[in-house]
């Protein structure tokens, strides 16, 4: 059967509902409808598809909310993401020697994900969990991921208008070429109130065997926890991140 | 209040259909090209491909940029499973389940949960005429003490049970003996088997309780439910109720996306 013209426009529809019900939680669809700018018909045609499908479910009140299968989708998804890390171990160890928040996000377009959120033993840094995103002049995992990753700084800027975060974020160009300069020259990055203010984080690349950048490692806790041991935090991180890089087998 | 129970357009119903068994078809294997996935789904690869670029489109998927590059889920659908575990609230759901059960027996029913190694209790309802003494809300035992904490312990990790187990053999004050050990570790094995933990007067004389774990969609276990009551009455009715500890149990499992 040929997937007709109408499909594409289908599923943007289908992805805003599900966005939409992940961050509210279940709605009726005629609010469902609203959130998203479609018709109420169109709303109920997409609930019941969505229903049909196993993706969501109706309440007794008349409510649709999304399916305990997307808990399984999630999984798969943050597994095959970054099937080459498997030392989560070594995340472990990195968390309990520094008492620190430890992040592992991997580059996409214009941001970076993170795979691995780890809380820190004092403050829990909220500001990025599995799945979620940020841009690459935000914090140390995005801006490390700038400097090293698959984006040069001109594809970042042509693409993306580069946003504060807090009034400490850097958004100019110059900047962020100084920036990248910095953390190319001592190999890590230092983030200082620039994602969260009060928080601070030191962020190392990971390289695979043929120096492919597959992801950035950080460390975050409050600002005085983190200045304080710069230096031991940053060698630690980069022992770490030689450590969890994957190894091709040799003979 | 209308219903979505309304004939769902053609293109619609079979988008999201189609979507849904690519995303099912690679959560299943993790990477697959475009090519193995038609074969999987027996759709003709140029379907395949515009099914491609649609969830491409929307997040759902992502490709390899290479000719005959994999297919994986995209990871904004890690976001949406966060959200979704996030608002998954157990002790509700086990509320409910403890209703039922007081409702159906009029007996005592609590849920527990691990707090390193002891189970707590978070949530109760008193039988109708009798209470059972043992872990009011915020109690707690070791975790092999009682019906409740040992459904816990029966189905955590090998490893874990292992470490628990030889603690107790050295601790310092009262290390379990040698037959002690045995017994206990024969009742975990057979929690296993049966899916529900027995406790027949063990923490209080005259008290029969049987609890079942609750399980999350990683089948890690992340708690357990119990009922309790006096030790009278036939052994027909602790067979009812080693029944409906069980489904009790299955259906809060389900609820928090255990799949059996």
């Amino acid at each position: 059967m040929a997937v007709s013209e109408g499909t594409s426009r289908v599923l943007g529809h289908c992805r805003n509902a599900v966005e939409t019900l992940a961050a509210r939680g279940p709605l009726p669809p005629a609010e469902v409808a609203k959130s998203i700018g479609v018709p109420r018909p169109s709303a109920y045609r997409l609930a019941s598809a969505l229903v049909h499908a196993g993706l969501a479910v109706q309440y007794p009140d008349g409510t649709v909310g999304l399916s305990t299968l997307w808990l399984a989708l999630g999984d798969s998804a943050l597994a095959s993401a970054a099937k080459w890390f498997t030392r989560d171990d070594l995340l472990r160890t990195l968390r309990d020697e520094t008492r620190l928040t430890v992040f592992l996000c991997i580059p996409r377009s214009n941001r970076t994900v993170c795979v691995r959120r780890l809380h820190g033993k004092s403050v829990q840094v909220l500001i990025l969990k599995p799945g979620g995103s940020l841009p690459l002049n935000i914090g140390g995992v995005g801006r490390i991921t700038l400097a090293f990753g698959p984006h040069s700084l001109d594809e970042f800027l042509r693409s993306a208008d580069p946003q504060p975060a807090t009034s400490f974020s850097i958004t100019q160009a110059d900047d962020l070429r100084a920036d990248v300069a910095l953390s190319r020259s001592q190999g890590y990055c230092l983030s200082d109130n620039d994602s969260t203010v009060g928080v601070a984080a030191i962020a190392v690349p990971v390289f695979g065997d043929d120096g492919e950048f597959l992801a950035a490692l950080s460390v975050a806790g409050r600002r005085e926890e983190v200045l304080d041991d710069e230096a031991q935090f940053s060698r630690t991180l980069l022992d770490t991140a030689r450590l969890i890089a994957p190894r091709r087998a040799n003979g | 209040m209308s219903s979505i129970e309304v004939a769902a357009d053609a293109t619609g119903m079979s988008a999201v259909s189609k979507a849904m068994r690519v995303l099912t078809a690679l959560a299943h294997t993790g990477e697959l090209t475009a090519a193995e996935l038609a074969a999987a789904l027996d759709e003709p690869i140029t379907t395949v491909y515009r099914m491609l670029s649609n969830l491409e489109a929307i997040g759902w998927i992502e490709r390899e940029n290479k000719r005959g590059g994999v297919v994986r889920l995209g990871i904004d659908l890690v976001a949406v499973g966060e959200s979704v575990e996030e608002s998954l609230d157990s002790r509700q759901t086990a509320f409910a389940a403890l209703s039922r059960i007081n409702e159906q027996t009029h007996e005592t029913s609590y849920l527990c949960v691990r707090d390193g190694n002891r189970a707590a209790c978070i949530e109760r309802i008193d039988g109708r005429y009798t209470r059972t003494a043992e872990l009011p809300i915020g109690g707690s035992l070791p975790l092999h003490q009682g019906a409740g904490p040992r459904a816990i312990l029966a189905f955590e990790p090998e490893v874990f049970q292992e470490r628990y187990l030889s603690a107790l053999a050295s601790a310092q004050l009262n290390p379990m003996n040698e037959a002690d050990l045995g017994r206990l570790t024969a009742e975990l094995r057979q929690a296993r088997r049966t899916g529900i933990a027995i406790s027949d007067g063990d923490v209080t004389p005259g008290i029969y309780s049987v609890a079942a774990p609750i399980f999350n969609h990683r089948a890690e276990v992340v708690g357990s439910i119990t009922l309790s009551s006096l030790r009278a009455g036939s052994d027909a009715r602790f067979e009812e109720y080693d029944q409906l500890i069980r489904s009790e149990a299955r259906t809060i499992s389900t609820q928090l996306g255990h799949q059996e």
